[in-house]
């Protein structure tokens, strides 16, 4: 454990910024819900459910926290207790394994996209599970990232291990080919580590030993990657944040922080090999204005904004920050039928500039934001790889 | 990564000095732990209270005080800037405040008297323009309202003491308090943040002026216990909360019914 709760001097600083509890009374905040919550509960008294449940897990509050109170960790202490007395409910476990759903659904496209997108299975879905109808469902792509990577030819360069994660892999495969196209324009050889899904679904749905076994085969994998001296990079913050701090801080794995200290994210990396003199800079001109949403999971890795600065090397491009808030998705939290109108308003503020200001094209370094900003103002959205892919030209 | 200047620190000082740089061309990095104390400020700007230190009685203008505060004290930060850089500086913070849409009302020539929430008083320069319906030395009657089930704030505490600096001829503004029966903050907590973001939805205002309006005697301010009395809440809100209706004008601090 990181530290006590005595850190907390009840400043309210994490009440101020948590986006939920702006959004809805059902939540009481972090204050409460954690460093106050956690007296009672070092007494063995029980917290209510919903106050765990409603956290949305942006983990906000531990960043703007300015006493280092590991607010998101004592959650989780506190859902660990509550999960010995109350199971979580089927359809939480069915979110929790979001990555057996996306197999599945990968498999079965395009029809399963057509099943997704019919009005009868999603009322199924909503009256009989509590998945809300209105949550828009990504559509899957039956040649997965990894079979469109192992189908091609090895490209010879500096090794350079990429975690994909599942959404890359079956939904967004395109992301991974801009990724690792980028990288082998500069010079490296990208290997796919063997994977699995990174267990923040499970985590946030409160599954924390089921969360724990896929990352220890995630662990097996990348800590080999380290000890051969190869670098990891991840397109997906909110992975990323799983790799490098949840494995350590909520699941207590072992050799977690050898792979933490070898993970980058994707355009911190390019960023720094640009410092470094060496990132290839001949891009074309992109003559458009682009919005940018930073994702609170990219935060929580605090390595600064780097894909700002990296997109700014491309000529003509002019790239505008949105006003700083949570999208409201957090994963698998907007999904569920008794939340999806707290997500939404979470996410109320952004959406407003972004029709406010007419905006087209926002560019969003976390899927989850991506669907949520692209299903409830009908932008259309990218990822910063993809956009610095589209620079490299042909 | 390469930075001009880096700052250590996201309070107002910190904040306020990484902007300098940048508006300057600079590449300003801030570094802090956390969001800065920014919530927790009162919002105001004080220039210099008290003067010298062991008098109790506010100065009626840091401006005048600086030749003598240059002689006591060479190495006061004021003396060392000089008259020139903290008017500019000022002048400056105020055109920042208009640009985001929270003007300040105010001048480092003269000093404001804010009321605090145990009932004294709080000098200092600069205030949201919301607050400046607090200022102590507007005369007249003043209702102090409090809000069941709000924690931090007792308006019956404050109008006694603020009563008895009055007696004293030491403000201007007299007090007498009410407290509001539960409102309906849409179920969150009665707390100081939830309340001015309440005071932000325009049904929320509707109704607690049909509930404030048969309070009010006639020629009566109202001071309301949000806003800055939770310091929290000057600094992010004030300027939202400033709305006016058919014929009364409610400010964060204040509320006036118009003649």
């Amino acid at each position: 454990m990181k530290s006590d709760i005595d850190q907390c001097i009840k400043c309210s600083i994490c009440n101020a910024y948590c986006p939920v509890l702006k959004a809805t009374g059902l939540f009481p905040g972090p204050k409460l819900a954690g460093p106050d919550a956690e007296r009672f509960r070092l007494e063995g008294k029980n917290i209510p459910a919903e106050w765990l449940e409603f956290c949305d897990y942006c983990k906000i509050c531990e960043q703007v926290c300015p006493h280092n109170v590991p607010i998101p960790e004592l959650h989780v202490r506190s859902r660990l207790t509550l999960g010995k007395t109350q199971k979580p409910s089927f359809r939480d476990w069915l979110l929790g394994h979001a990555y057996l759903l996306e197999k599945l659904g990968s498999w079965g496209a395009p029809l399963s996209n057509w099943i997704n997108g019919w009005a009868f299975f999603r009322w199924l879905l909503d009256r009989g599970l509590g998945i809300d109808r209105r949550a828009k469902m990504p559509s899957f792509h039956h040649q997965t990232f990894a079979q469109w990577f192992h189908s091609r030819k090895l490209v010879k360069g500096k090794p350079l291990a990429y975690f994909y994660g599942c959404y890359t892999n079956y939904i967004e495969p395109s992301l991974g080919r801009s990724v690792v196209e980028i990288l082998e324009k500069n010079g490296f050889q990208v290997f796919l580590p063997q994977q699995e899904c990174c267990g923040l679904p499970l985590i946030s749905n409160g599954f924390f030993t089921l969360a724990a076994r896929m990352g220890e085969k995630n662990l097996k994998a990348l800590q080999k990657t380290v000890e051969d001296g190869v670098e990891i990079v991840f397109s997906s913050p909110s992975c990323g944040m799983t790799l490098s701090q949840e494995y350590k801080d909520i699941l207590h794995l072992p050799g977690a922080s050898a792979v933490a200290e070898n993970l980058y994210e994707i355009s911190q990396f390019l960023l720094q090999l640009h410092e470094d003199g060496q990132l290839k800079t001949d891009f074309r001109e992109i003559k458009e204005t682009y919005y940018y949403h930073v994702p609170c999971h990219l935060r929580a890795l605090q390595v600064g904004l780097p894909a700002l600065e990296l997109l700014s090397l491309i000529p003509g491009l002019k790239v505008m920050e949105l006003p700083e808030g949570c999208c409201g998705l957090a994963g698998t939290y907007g999904l569920k039928r008794e939340k999806y109108a707290v997500a939404r308003e979470v996410g109320e503020e952004i959406f407003q500039v972004i029709r406010q200001w007419n905006v087209q094209k926002v560019i969003s370094d976390c899927e989850a934001c991506r669907l949520q900003i692209g299903s409830q103002t009908g932008v259309q959205t990218f990822h910063p790889a993809q956009i610095l892919r589209q620079a490299y030209g042909e | 990564m390469f930075y001009d200047v880096i700052v250590i620190g996201a309070g107002l000082a910190g904040l306020m000095a990484a902007e300098a740089a940048q508006s300057q061309g600079a590449r300003v990095l801030v570094l802090a732990r956390g969001m800065g104390s920014l919530p927790l400020t009162t919002g105001c700007i004080d220039g210099l209270g008290y003067f010298p230190r062991t008098t109790n009685i506010p100065l009626s203008s840091p401006l005048s005080a600086l030749p003598q505060l240059k002689e006591d004290h060479p190495y006061h930060p004021y003396a060392i800037v000089g008259q020139e850089k903290i008017m500019l500086a000022m002048a400056h913070f105020q055109e920042l405040g208009q640009v985001i849409g929270l003007p300040y009302y105010g001048t480092f020539a003269s000093t404001l008297l804010i009321p605090t929430p145990l009932g004294t008083y709080h000098p200092t320069c600069l205030v949201p323009e919301t607050m400046n319906q607090g200022n102590l030395s507007i005369p007249g009657p003043v209702l102090l309202l409090g809000f069941r089930g709000l924690k931090d704030f007792f308006p019956f505490l404050a109008a006694e003491n603020l009563n008895i600096l009055h007696s004293q001829g030491k403000i201007a503004s007299s007090f007498r308090a009410e407290v509001l029966e539960k409102l309906d903050l849409g179920g969150k907590a009665m707390n100081g943040l939830n309340l001015a973001r309440a005071f932000d939805g325009e049904d929320f205002r509707n109704a607690f002026i049909k509930i404030v309006r048969p309070l009010l005697k006639s020629g009566d301010s109202i001071a309301l216990s949000t806003g800055y009395l939770a310091g929290k809440l000057a600094a992010g809100f004030a300027g939202k909360n400033k709305f006016t209706t058919e014929n009364t004008e409610i400010t964060e601090m204040g509320l006036k019914p118009k003649d």
